[in-house]
């Protein structure tokens, strides 16, 4: 019995009930749909716009009272990667 | 103001280094204006720019060369064309003399920039036969048009008179420059429709560049609404994102609705976050500011304390910043 509340108790801490979600990219913080935020691919394509590196980026989220925030942070490219003309 | 040097380094975000090309640029429209023989014609000023531009040899980055370029250009022409066209008296035909120095004729030839070489060939010529060539030039004249015309097919714009043939065709070296120098010029006149933006863009609606991007999510055959993410966004302010639901069958009307409402609300809430960024810059300045002073003193102050305290054999309690250091 005391396993079964104890999973109630993450379950609802993990249930989104806010419409909007908080995402965190390059510094910046601000709201969008919730339902944008659930999916990666979904919310690449909505990003991409705007933040071309979130095509290569960690997204996290995390679930606080009922509010969904997702974290994006670009993945560290390798040294030489850039393509400009070479002296 | 100074003369650009020839050979230096201009960039467009020196502001001197460009007031001084300017400078330069009206200097030596001046001087060509004053110089005897010149013959103020458009054509023939884009080309003497042009051929003062390479002579100067000026240093620039590759991107920046041909708005540099076009900066001279425009600067020389324009004061070239300001001055007002200089009335020279109708001498007969009777009047002319052969020059007496011969020498000095050779001279002039040699100088293109000063359009001498149309001079030159006049004044070479014996009287009588100057009279025979204003026969013959008619004859020419439809003969040079049409070499004209077949060379320069791609500038068929350019309104060519009588007098712009004649100086283009007077000398073979002005010729080939002028066939050389069109496409650079069709470049010119490219760079002047471009549209330019501004390094810093006010926090305006209206005066600054807006991205705009509006995505159609895909829609299932049973439903009559499709959803699509309309997105704003100014400056390096994050941007306003919604969701929006249009009926498939009204689409292209409900969406511009839906954009000009989402074009609104960014609009009206555009001053707010100038004022969030504004205030954020402002405590970011004043947290880099605190003075290294004072922090030196407290730094001092603590280590005296501290040295008290273990003389005295006291344990002063651990800070909350301490406590956050270490975990």
């Amino acid at each position: 019995m005391e396993n079964q509340t104890e999973q109630n108790t993450e379950v609802e801490t993990n249930l989104v009930i806010d419409k909007m979600a908080t995402i965190r990219i390059e510094g910046q913080e601000f709201e969008l749909e919730a339902e944008l935020a659930q999916d990666d691919k979904m919310l690449k394509t909505v990003l991409q716009p705007h933040y071309a590196s979130v095509e290569n980026a960690n997204i996290t989220r995390e679930t606080k009272d009922g509010k969904l925030t997702v974290s994006i942070v670009k993945k560290a490219q390798h040294k030489g990667s850039f393509r400009g003309n070479t002296v | 103001m100074q003369i650009l040097n020839s050979g230096s380094f201009v960039s467009l975000e020196n502001d001197t280094k460009i007031e001084q090309l300017k400078f330069t640029a009206d200097e030596l429209a001046k001087a060509t204006f004053e110089s005897p023989g010149f013959v103020n014609n458009e054509l023939k000023n884009k080309t003497l720019g042009l051929e003062l531009w390479n002579g100067l040899e000026y240093m620039c980055r590759d991107h920046e060369e041909p708005a540099i370029k076009n900066i001279f250009l425009n600067y020389f022409c324009e004061r070239l064309l300001d001055v007002p066209l200089p009335i020279t008296p109708i001498i007969p035909v009777s009047e002319i003399e052969p020059e007496e120095n011969p020498e000095e004729t050779q001279e002039e030839n040699q100088d293109e920039f000063l359009g001498h070489l149309e001079n030159a060939a006049e004044t070479t010529n014996p009287i009588e036969e100057i009279e025979f060539e204003s026969v013959v030039e008619n004859d020419k004249a439809e003969d040079q048009t049409q070499i004209v015309d077949a060379s320069c097919e791609k500038y068929s714009d350019v309104e060519l008179s009588k007098e712009d043939i004649e100086i283009v065709t007077s000398s073979e070296g002005l010729c080939d420059d002028y066939e050389l120098e069109q496409p650079t010029e069709q470049e010119d006149t490219n760079y002047d429709n471009a549209i330019k933006l501004p390094e810093k863009e006010p926090y305006q609606f209206d005066k600054c560049t807006v991205m705009v991007a509006m995505q159609l999510l895909p829609v299932s055959d049973s439903e009559e609404y499709r959803r699509a993410v309309l997105s704003v966004r100014t400056h390096d302010f994050p941007p306003q994102i919604s969701l929006v639901q249009i009926p498939v069958d009204n689409l292209d009307s409900e969406l511009s609705t839906k954009l000009t409402q989402a074009l609104a609300r960014y609009k009206s809430d555009l001053p707010l976050k100038v004022i969030d960024k504004m205030r954020s810059e402002k405590n970011g300045a004043k947290k880099k500011t605190v003075p290294a002073a004072t922090t030196s003193q407290v730094a001092k102050t603590t280590l005296t304390t501290t040295n008290q305290n273990s003389q005295l054999g006291v344990n002063q309690p651990e800070t909350s910043q301490q406590g956050s250091l270490f975990g």
